[in-house]
């Protein structure tokens, strides 16, 4: 056998096979983790939370990294698997919250606006209020700003619908930060 | 001509930038006309800016930290699969000895009705016979003894006629004897007469 064939055979050992699996998934995660922290930290609101997400996400990556047939950027992907991590997370925390009744946020004098550190954090507490879809086509397109196209593929969406969807968003977000009591002048 | 409607469709994708560069200009000539459209516009810009302008702070060394944690995570992962490998031979074999078990109790517990009392004996004849299953099943002789042989009646006075007329081992009124002892007193008479024309 040449030194080339000993050298394929030998990388296509379990263990050699195991550590290169492992090399690829610690760089995936090391060059997307800011993205996908920073969609989650948006969306929720304490670190831990968005951190717990953050990892949910990338143990998700690794059970499929089989399944990533590279006809996309990896980003996307990951993006894609993220996004549906954070719907359905996002969908158990609102039934949460019609359990609980909680409408304390709506038209508190807490609300006011005074400077822009204020209007960020009202910001988000507004976004929480808008339904999961809307957040994330959002927090994809304004925040990460993403192209609607790579938007449309995460979403497992056309680009349209993914155009609709962020123009309804924008404006139920609108009408949430009015009933909080917004004025946009201070903005 | 678009109403008020129309245009607010379009505007949250007009303050993003993302309309085609016609329908941008009809929204521009719109909103230079009309105050309320121009308004809302405006909200949606202020709102625009603000999520522009914020950044997430992400804790220095962040990175390294997760993929020690995820790590960690997929090694305790991995550990409990060998551990669930381990187990699923284990609880197989305990299965097994658990069946075989059973069924040994139930081969030597003894034969509870008469059917396999039957089958039991059949099996048992057909094992130790020497003619085996298609062999003749031999015949009690004893049978014959007792007398439960069905002879017909013509047989009886043969038999009889012989014993009195031809057989020199036995003496003369025991042959009588001998042969009338089976028979009821019509048959008799009739054994009497033959006699009479045989001997005479």
């Amino acid at each position: 056998m040449s030194k080339g064939n000993e050298k394929v055979k030998d990388n296509l050992k379990p263990d050699n096979v195991r550590q290169y699996n492992a090399d690829s998934f610690n760089r995936l995660v090391l060059e997307n983790q800011e993205k996908i922290y920073s969609l989650f930290r948006r969306m929720v609101t304490s670190h831990d939370e968005a951190d717990d997400l953050t990892q949910e996400t990338f143990i998700k990556v690794y059970k499929n990294l089989s399944k990533f047939r590279r006809e996309s950027a990896p980003f996307t992907w990951i993006y894609r698997i993220a996004v549906n991590t954070g719907i359905n997370y996002l969908r158990r925390q609102k039934a949460r919250q019609y359990i609980r009744l909680d409408s304390a946020d709506l038209k508190s004098g807490d609300d006011v606006i005074y400077d822009s550190e204020l209007t960020n954090s009202l910001l988000q507490k507004a976004i929480k209020k808008i339904s999961p879809k809307q957040q994330m086509v959002i927090i994809l397109r304004s925040y990460q700003g993403l192209s609607f196209k790579e938007v449309a593929y995460i979403m497992d969406s056309t680009e349209n619908a993914a155009k609709v969807n962020f123009s309804h968003a924008l404006k139920n977000l609108k009408s949430v930060l009015e009933n909080m009591g917004v004025s946009y002048e201070i903005m | 001509m678009k109403s008020c409607k129309d245009y607010e469709d379009l505007l949250p994708l007009y303050t993003s930038g993302d309309l085609s560069s016609t329908d941008h200009n009809k929204v521009s000539e719109h909103l230079k006309e009309c105050k309320e459209c121009r308004d809302y516009q405006l909200s949606l810009s202020a709102i625009t800016a603000v999520m522009k302008r914020d950044s997430v702070e992400m804790t220095p060394g962040y990175g390294a930290e997760l993929v020690v944690a995820l790590n960690g995570r997929l090694d305790r992962r991995s550990t409990w699969q060998k551990r669930l490998l381990w187990t699923i031979p284990a609880f197989a074999t305990a299965m097994a000895v658990v069946v075989i078990t059973i069924i040994s109790l139930i081969e030597t517990e003894p034969a509870g009705n008469q059917w396999v009392a039957e089958l039991n004996r059949e099996r048992d004849y057909l094992n130790f016979t020497d003619t085996g299953y298609f062999g003749e099943i031999p015949v009690d002789d004893s049978d014959i003894s007792n007398g439960d042989i069905d002879l017909s009646t013509d047989d009886l006075y043969r038999d009889a006629v012989y014993q009195i007329v031809e057989n020199p081992q036995i003496s003369e009124v025991d042959s009588y004897l001998l042969a009338t002892a089976n028979l009821d007193n019509e048959d008799f008479e009739k054994v009497i007469e033959q006699l009479k024309y045989e001997i005479l």
